[in-house]
């Protein structure tokens, strides 16, 4: 029986959807609203040009997302603590959820805010002006963020993650904290495998590296910890560090059961974008841990329901792509799908945020090994494995490595992880480069990603 | 056995000290020679400083990485891995602070000691070490103080010559033209000798290098810490006077880095600054704003593409730069 196809919805078609849906009793949390609100009410024009699933689960989805910043002030006014947390990607939020009256985001997240406001923000410029330009990769906006603090609240507390991380946001944090935002520092060292005889500890996500780092990241999670607790007006104890283990393993446990319903169906029942989006739910909640979960609930229900109706948002015959890192643009998730691919597995770089986080071992230990699995702060050799795996499993038939303009990582990372792609797969892969706004860049992505979508094809015909 | 470092933080006693031969790379009379056949994006210097580890390593010798910024550990990647037991990446902390950094330090100086005895070397005995940490240091106190006494060129290839081959011989060359000239200070990443005519052209357009602040160096030669006493016998004492020498941009806070540039921009009346980077390195080239803001001078940026590719018009630029601190 062949699946039913359901189209995407461009923003006015959804402004009609969400009309009926109303009409028909819709209810919808207190940050609800049509998604047209958000082009008006903050600038995000890039919401014009994109294409959005059409369930409530997915409305639910992006106005969580899109009301992050004033959700935020939101919390601030009835007396929250908030807490910047910045770089590492998954570990210190789920240490500040568990801590009553703190609420932690990533700054970082302003990354997609030029793409959002299709640059009329024009905190590209301002970062400049700041010193920091168009030779750093697009989380430059953060800075210019800050300083004009019109788009997320100023944070109570900075706290970084400084060594093995990207040069830019390790520079761009510096000048950060120059501009007089104080920045707490803690160490990441770089993963390394354990030399023979040395004491070594498994990773969530099997990567093995030696006992000394995880010693080292622990007694830094723990410093870090103390100074979230006593913003809160608490004491750090492993019993509230364990709490926050539980509650993100809820979180990871619900996205993990997604991909496997969404990556691994025959065909794709949520599109790439939402995908795109509600993995990144892990990194920090979005700012509302329990919300996150009732967000997730309904997606992977709306998933589980499509696939037993044979409903997909792909062609049957899309080709299956892995993709690795996020897009600076969001429209390039939806152009895969309108040039006939789908997303079939992805390391949008936080595959550390989505593994559980191990509970038979005390909280700060676990905290450590998983932000030590940190696909940035290793070779990129190991990544180039994990996605190997990821890809084998998930039946993939090409892989994407997303350049991001500026991006230190990037200039040796995406052939590594394209060589270990073709040397134990065989299959085709390419490196695409994408700007916050890639409408000019749009045919080369078009004769890059078709190019690759057609070898895929033709490697289906000559399968014996 | 030749050891090459591809930073001046590495202790290249400690590589003397077990019997092989240490030689900073980045002094290496060949850096900038090379014709390179890296990806785009990368910094140049750690391009040259692959390519320079691929040759050393092919002839038997062993390469020492350090993790200081994405591009060097992206680099001993590629390099390290077909080296094997030859290659070794010290994990150098950002920060500096905690306990945490200096347990990793720590740690890592004696990971470094297995590597270094994997690849043959046996430390000598206590005496011989405290000779040889003890020559290092007078050496390296010699050098800082004869930044006054040497042409800016002079001074940097007698930094580059302790770094090459640990000997410094100061006293024979005293060509410096006394205090003439508008003192400037060169600040950013490694200057290597194929690059050194920027010096020259400070110079001849009426300036005088009173800072090499460059990685390459006079803050190459490290932090002066107070002197360990008998180390020989301590490798805590010992590590933690290395580690507690390096003054550089990756660290965070980059404060010791600031701090160690005031004293000298103050004594030495510093009237402005030349910041030299790589090009696609970000952690020299966000400094700009913040070295404006934080000494008030004037900067001229200038970039290894620029004095590769058009060396007559950095030249211009340095001597219009110099007319205005005039
Ligand atoms: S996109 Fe890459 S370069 Fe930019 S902040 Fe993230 S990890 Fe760093
Ligand atoms: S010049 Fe900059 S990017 Fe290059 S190796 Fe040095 S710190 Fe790294």
């Amino acid at each position: 029986m062949k699946h039913c196809l359901l189209k995407p919805l461009s923003l006015d078609a959804w402004d009609d959807r969400y009309r009926e849906l109303v009409s028909s009793g819709l209810m919808e949390p207190f940050y609800g609203g049509p998604l047209s609100r958000h082009v008006t009410a903050s600038g995000d024009h890039r919401l014009e040009r994109l294409r959005f699933d059409s369930s409530p689960a997915a409305l639910r989805l992006w106005n969580f997302l899109l009301t992050e910043n004033e959700r935020l002030r939101k919390a601030r006014a009835t007396g929250d603590r908030l807490v910047g947390a910045m770089k590492d990607l998954g570990t210190v939020p789920v240490m500040a959820y568990a801590l009553e009256g703190l609420r932690a985001f990533y700054p970082d997240g302003t990354w997609w805010t030029p793409c959002l406001m299709e640059e009329t923000d024009c905190l590209l410029p301002k970062a400049e002006a700041l010193g920091i330009d168009a030779s750093f990769c697009p989380v430059r906006a953060m800075l210019a963020a800050f300083q004009d603090g019109g788009h997320f609240p100023r944070p109570d507390f900075l706290v970084c993650s400084a060594g093995a991380v990207c040069d830019d946001f390790s520079a761009i944090a510096q000048r950060l904290e120059k501009l007089g935002f104080p920045v707490l520092w803690w160490e990441m060292p770089r993963r390394r495998a354990p030399e023979p005889g040395e004491a070594q500890v498994v990773l969530p996500g099997g990567m093995v590296t030696a006992r000394e780092l995880v010693d080292c990241v622990r007694e830094e999670l723990a410093r870090v910890g103390e100074a979230l607790a006593e913003l809160a007006g608490q004491a750090p104890s492993d019993a509230i560090w364990n709490k926050a283990v539980r509650a993100a393993n809820q979180v990871r446990g619900l996205l993990a059961e997604l991909r496997r319903t969404v990556y691994h169906a025959p065909v794709a029942p949520v599109p790439a974008l939402e995908m795109l989006i509600a993995e990144m739910l892990a990194i920090h909640y979005c700012s509302d841990r329990e919300e996150t979960m009732a967000v997730l609930t309904d997606i992977l229900d709306e998933a589980r329901r499509r696939l037993s109706t044979r409903i997909g948002v792909v062609a049957e015959n899309a080709v299956r792509v892995f993709w690795v890192n996020p897009v600076a643009d969001l429209r390039a998730m939806n152009l895969l799908e309108e040039w006939g691919g789908c997303l079939c597995g992805s390391d949008f770089m936080f595959t550390h945020a989505l593994d559980p986080i191990p509970e038979d071992m005390p909280p700060l230990e676990a905290l450590a090994r998983t932000a030590l699995a940190d696909p940035m702060v290793g070779p990129a050799a190991d990544r180039a494995a994990r996605v190997v795996r990821e890809a084998r499993a998930a039946k993939a038939e090409a892989v994407v490595v997303a350049r991001i303009p500026g991006a230190s990582h990037s200039a040796t990372e995406g052939r590594v992880i394209l060589e270990a792609v073709r040397h134990a797969l065989g299959l085709p892969g390419v490196e695409v480069e994408i700007a916050p706004v890639c409408d000019a860049m749009q045919p080369t992505l078009a004769g890059r990603l078709q190019a690759l979508l057609e070898t895929a094809r033709a490697r289906r015909v000559k399968k014996p | 056995m030749e050891v090459y470092l591809a930073s001046p933080w590495i202790p290249r006693e400690w590589v003397e000290v077990h019997g092989l031969v240490p030689r900073g790379l980045f002094s290496a009379p060949a850096f900038g020679t090379l014709t390179l056949r890296m990806a785009e994006g990368i910094c140049s210097f750690a391009q040259q400083s692959l390519e320079l580890a691929r040759m050393h390593g092919a002839q038997g010798n062993a390469v020492v990485f350090v993790s200081s910024c994405d591009q060097m550990r992206r680099g001993f990647d590629l390099v390290g891995v077909p080296q094997g037991t030859r290659a070794f990446l010290f994990n150098l902390p950002a920060t500096w602070q905690s306990g945490a950094a200096w347990r990793l330090f720590r740690a890592e100086f004696d990971r470094f000691t297995r590597f270094l005895e994997r690849l043959g070397g046996c430390r000598q005995s206590d005496e011989s070490v405290a000779a040889i940490i003890d020559s290092a240091r007078d050496t390296r106190t010699r050098l800082r103080s004869s930044w006054n006494k040497l042409s800016a060129r002079g001074f940097a290839e007698c930094i580059a010559r302790f770094h090459w081959d640990g000997r410094a011989i100061v006293e024979r060359a005293s060509d410096a033209d006394g205090d003439t000239g508008v003192p400037v200070a060169v600040v950013g990443g490694p200057l290597t000798q194929a690059q050194l005519g920027i010096l020259d052209a400070i110079e001849l357009a009426g300036g005088r290098v009173a800072v090499n602040a460059t990685e390459t160096g006079e803050r190459s030669l490290g932090l002066e810490t107070p002197v360990p006493g008998r180390v020989a016998g301590n490798i805590d004492c010992l590590a933690q006077f290395f580690f507690w020498r390096i003054i550089d941009v990756w660290q965070r806070p980059n404060t010791r880095l600031y701090a160690w540039l005031r004293e000298r921009i103050e004594e030495r009346n510093v009237r402005g600054i030349v910041l030299w980077h790589h090009v696609a390195c970000d952690l020299w080239r966000a400094e700009a704003a913040s070295l404006r803001e934080a000494f008030n001078l004037p900067i001229l940026t200038l970039d290894s593409e620029q004095a590769r590719s058009d060396h007559l018009r950095l030249v211009h630029r340095i001597a219009a730069f110099m007319e205005i601190l005039r």
